[in-house]
Order: structure tokens, then sequence, then C-alpha cells
């Protein structure tokens, strides 16, 4: 709750939509480590977790956040209300991880982070199944994310420098 | 390959007549929308009234709406109550409040109804968004809950010393903890109810609610705070030291580890109970109960409250009471027990004799206006089961969208396959047979892909 709130009180000028915050959440726990447990499964826009969403539908539920919508565009908002004490004690644990996370991935599209996210859950998916080339890797993400197969290349190239894909072969 | 092969046989377009009826969305839509009559004020003070005088005092000179988080809070609070009492009725020595509790009997003109009672004490349920831990949380943040509690006491004619607080979160895991509220002279009980009693009633002729102190949930929401219409923000909470030297709160973890046991005795385990979802993904239902996992499909609190405000305002609507009784579930395989919601309506259509036909409420959070045109095929399906079950060929599916402006929509779904869809869930436990008999969970339907 606390980690959750952060995140969408800190990018509230990003206008933080329901498939911007599972993408931010899915790297905060992957690569800044900050222990969430949600459970994330490879959906339509990259991977999603249906805990999230319901834990998100919570912090609604509680006052917390606020769905606000503008035509066909949806961001969530932190209203007033505090936070309970358990939850500002994480907040306080992981408010570091919370801001690397943001200064890492906070910029980027919603698009961008969409096949970012994709990459690592693929990554991740492939290394347990043994080694692969970066090529195959593209292709893979090419074929779950067509719409987007445009910017696979030029997102792989950015992500490199951010992330260490444990599933590649050296290629020659 | 394996298909999805109920699921396919219900969601065959052609087979399927969706018609939209707006007259009955608007019915619905109405009794969300509702603002009750004020001339159904009763001339006693109900123990409710009591607990909260500020707030009574203005709800009787104006009435104003409760904010849509209020009443999402009121609504899960009311399915929470459901639920545990229902639960905790199958443990010996737990009964249920049949009729109120009147006042008149000992000299007060105070009517109540308490949750459970058991073994003569009093229990009082409270859903909170966070858990209490701490005793003095309780007089320090819930003090009208000990009121409360303390005021069905005073007008019982024999009660017991001891009675119960059980407070339960209201996000899963509904975590709960039981407090023991101990006296030890009901005449000082009885003297707190009686001084609160003159206090509302002196503010009531001298139109004074000053003298009522600050609300209760002056910070929680009040309507009449929001809409500034009272004068709490000037007023100091009503003091609580008299109930302080009165009482005793304890950590009743005795009592708590009651509440866990749980007798399920009312379960055949030899029967394998399905509801309509785990007829349609019976892989959910096997990884749940054959593999033991964690399930995740719990449903948000904000889902089940709207669903909660939803299904109540389809039953508050006089034109689709039901004049007989519901069909029976007719589907019976061996070792099954099919669980099918019994939620019916009267359906007319001009030209036609009435009919009793199953409905379901769902809640919707699409956020995009263009894909809100009919109902989904989940929910779809699971009415196809429960019409199958029942040997209806239609049934009703109301659609509420929290997010696009509360709208609220209303379809009537005809069936033209009842009897394929029949053979399909007969099909269908054939392969849960199996599959547990064969310790084969790819024996049966496979997810969809977000249930992965």
């Amino acid at each position: 709750m606390g980690v959750l709130s952060s995140f969408v009180e800190l990018l509230e000028e990003n206008r933080l939509g329901s498939t911007k915050i599972q993408k931010i959440v899915y790297l905060s726990q992957t690569i800044h480590e900050i222990p969430l447990d949600f459970r994330f499964t490879l959906f339509n826009y990259g991977p999603y977790s249906i805990e999230l969403s319901n834990e998100i539908e919570n912090l609604e539920y509680q006052n917390i956040l606020e769905l606000k919508c503008d035509k066909e565009l949806c961001h969530l908002h932190r209203t007033t209300r505090d936070l309970p004490n358990r939850a500002i004690k994480q907040k306080e644990q992981f408010i570091d991880f919370i801001h690397s996370t943001i200064t890492t991935w906070g910029d980027y599209s919603t698009k961008d982070l969409e096949l970012i996210a994709t990459y690592i859950f693929i990554d991740r998916m492939k290394a347990k199944r043994g080694q692969y080339t970066q090529e195959e890797l593209i292709k893979t993400v090419k074929d779950i994310k067509p719409k987007y197969s445009d910017r696979c290349e030029e997102v792989f190239i950015t992500l490199e420098s951010l992330y260490s894909f444990s599933s590649l072969r050296q290629t020659s | 390959m394996i298909t999805l092969t109920l699921f396919s046989i219900i969601c065959s377009p052609s087979k399927i007549n969706i018609i939209e009826k707006n007259n009955m969305a608007d019915f619905v839509k109405g009794k969300m929308e509702l603002i009750p009559s004020e001339d159904d004020i009763p001339n006693y003070f109900r123990v409710t009234d009591l607990v909260n005088p500020a707030q009574y005092y203005y709800y009787r000179n104006k009435f104003i709406r409760p904010t849509l988080a209020i009443r999402r809070k009121l609504a899960m609070g009311t399915k929470l109550h459901e639920h545990f009492e229902r639960l905790w009725l199958n443990i010996d020595g737990f009964e249920r409040q049949e009729t109120l509790l009147d006042g008149v009997w000992v000299g007060y003109n105070v009517v109540g109804k308490y949750d459970l009672r058991f073994r003569g004490s009093i229990i009082e349920i409270k859903t909170k968004s966070i858990p209490v831990d701490d005793p003095n949380d309780i007089f320090s943040f819930y003090p009208q809950d000990l009121e409360q509690l303390l005021y069905y006491v005073a007008i019982s004619a024999s009660p017991n010393k001891n009675n119960y607080l059980v407070f339960i979160t209201d996000v899963y895991p509904y975590d709960f903890s039981c407090y023991c509220v101990s006296y030890n002279d009901l005449d000082n009980v009885r003297r707190l109810l009686s001084e609160r009693i003159d206090l509302l009633s002196n503010a009531l002729i001298t139109k004074e609610p000053s003298i009522l102190g600050r609300c209760r949930y002056y910070e929680h929401g009040c309507q009449y705070n929001e809409s500034e219409v009272c004068k709490c923000k000037e007023l100091e909470p009503l003091p609580i030291d008299k109930m302080k030297r009165i009482v005793t709160i304890t950590k009743a973890n005795d009592f708590e580890e009651i509440l866990l046991n749980i007798d399920k005795s009312n379960y055949n385990q030899d029967l394998i109970y399905l509801n309509t979802f785990q007829i349609l993904f019976p892989r959910v239902w096997y990884e749940e109960k054959i593999d033991e996992a964690e399930s995740n499909f719990h449903k948000s609190s904000l889902k089940t409250a709207e669903e909660e405000l939803l299904n109540k305002a389809i039953l508050d609507v006089e034109e689709f009471k039901i004049s007989h009784s519901p069909p029976n579930p007719l589907l019976e395989y061996p070792g099954f027990r099919v669980q099918i919601p019994r939620k019916y309506l009267t359906m007319r259509q001009s030209g036609k004799e009435p009919r009793i036909v199953p409905y379901l409420g769902i809640i919707s959070e699409l956020k995009n206006a263009r894909y809100a045109n009919k109902p989904h095929d989940i929910p779809l399906s699971r009415l196809a089961i429960t019409c199958a079950c029942v040997g209806v060929d239609s049934g009703v599916i109301f659609v509420h969208y929290p997010y696009l402006n509360r709208r609220l929509d209303a379809f009537y779904i005809e069936f033209q396959h009842i009897d394929e869809i029949r053979e399909g869930i007969i099909e269908q436990l054939k392969s849960i047979t199996k599959a547990k008999e064969e310790n084969d969970i790819e024996l049966l339907d496979p997810k969809l892909d977000w249930m992965l």
C-alpha cells in the first residue's frame, strides 16, 4: 500500500494509468527488488498482475487512490487521505528504491514500458530454459507485440544499458 | 490440442439472442440513486441513532445522502457481516437475533438488533479499514462501537457480564480480532444509556446540536461535514471517561480460536462443490482444491461493494419481485453439488406471460465506453450455466460501470441451445471426475490467457 501510493503520488504529473502502473510495479519488483510479491503473467499489454489490479481497487475503495477519467483517458490520483501507519513504514523502508524506480522508468511512455517489461518477462522465462540469442529474443517480443514491432530494436538497445539480460548468449 | 469446450459451446453467437432492456436498467438505476423518504423516522430511538447522536441530529433535520465512499463501506460491511454470520452460525452455541430487541421491557424506548449471540453473550461485528490490534484503540478510535455493544446490553433483560466486539478488516484477507468487553454493574451501563437518551432528546427539543459533540465519523467522510451543514469542526468529541471506568476490555484469544474452528459438517466431504465459474474453468477448482494452490481470484473490496450495491438495488425493484418459488436446480450428477446463485426476477414482455428467470448483477471495470456494448462472455456463460441447471432458457444480466459515469445496462438473454449447454456441463463434470481420479489437470479445459 505504501509503495503503490508513493508511485502514484510521485508520478502524478505523468498521469499514471492502469497499464503504466502495472509496468512500473513489475520493474520495481524485478529490477529494483522491492519485495511486493505480486504474481505477474503475460497479458495483452505485457506483464500483468490480477493481484496488483485488485490492490489498486482496494486502495480506491479505501479512498487512498482515485481513478480520474477524462473522456477516454483515466489516470490514478493520490487523495489527501492519510496512509495507515504500517503503509507509512513500508514507504519509508523502500523510499530509495521507489525513487530509483521512478528516476529510471518514470519518463518512459506507456508503450515503451510495455515493451521493456515484456522483454524482461520473456528474458526471465527463457533463462529458465537455457541460453538464447539476441535475435531470438527480439523476434519473440516482436511476435508477441506485432503492433510495436517498429520500436522493438530501439527499445532493446535502450534496455541493454539498464538491464543485464540473463538469457542471452553472446552473439558474434 | 485442448480447447475451451463448454465456453465455446455457450458462446456461439448464432444461438444467443441479446436484447437490451432500458426500462429494466432504469428501474435499478433509480433504486441505486434513491433518496429515502424522511417521514419514516420512528418515535423511538434506535441504538444506532444513539451511538452517533450528532449525525442523527442532522439526519433528523435534513437528509443528505452519504458519499459514494461511505455507501461502498456500508455495502462491504453488509457483505462481510452476512458472510461471517453465515459461517459462524455453523459453530455450536451461536445464534442469530430473530426479532428486534425492544428496550421497552426494561424501561427504555429504544430498539436494536445485535449481530449474533454466543452462549448468551452479545457479539457485535464491526468492519474496519485497518486491523484493531490494541484494546486501547477501541476507546481512542471506536468508542461508538463500544457504546453500541453496551446499549444492547442495557436493553437486554438478563445480559451476560462478558460480551464481544469482533473487528474484521474490510479488504482481503479479512483478518479479524476479538475483544471481550466486561462490566461489573448493569446499573452503570444502563445509566450510560439513560444519559445518552437525555442528551439527544434535549438537543432535539432545544435544537442545539453543539451539546452532542463532534460526530464520530467527522474524519471518516461524514456527509454533513463534507456538505458543511454541521458545526462539528468547532466541537470536541463526547467524553468517554465514564465508559472507561465501568468496562474492561481484554483481547479474547480463546474466543478467536472458537471463531476459527468452523464446523464444516454441513458440507458433505464426499461431494465436489462447484460454482458456475469453476464449471466454466475447472482448472481453477483443480488448482485450489486438489493442488491446494493459493487462489488469486479474490475480488477487490471496491468490486464487492459495488456488486452489493447493485444487487441490493435489483432486489428493491418492486416490478421484479417474484410471486412464487423459483425453479429448483434440475441438473444433478453423481458426486457433484452445483452451486447456483438463487437470484430470480419476474421478466415481463408484451404479449407474453410474466416468467421467473435467473439474473446476474456484474461490475465492469471498463473505462472506455466504446467497448461497453454487451455483457462479457464470462458472465454470459455463467448465466447460461445457471439457466441450464434450472431448466430455463433465458435470464437477465445487469452490468454496472463504476468508471463510466456509473452507467447501468440491462440485457435480456435468450439461449436457443440450452439442452446443448446442459450436455456440455455434464461433459465438464465427467472430465473433472476423470482428472481427479487420474490426478491429471491436463484433462481439463484450459484457463483463459489472463488466468495463466
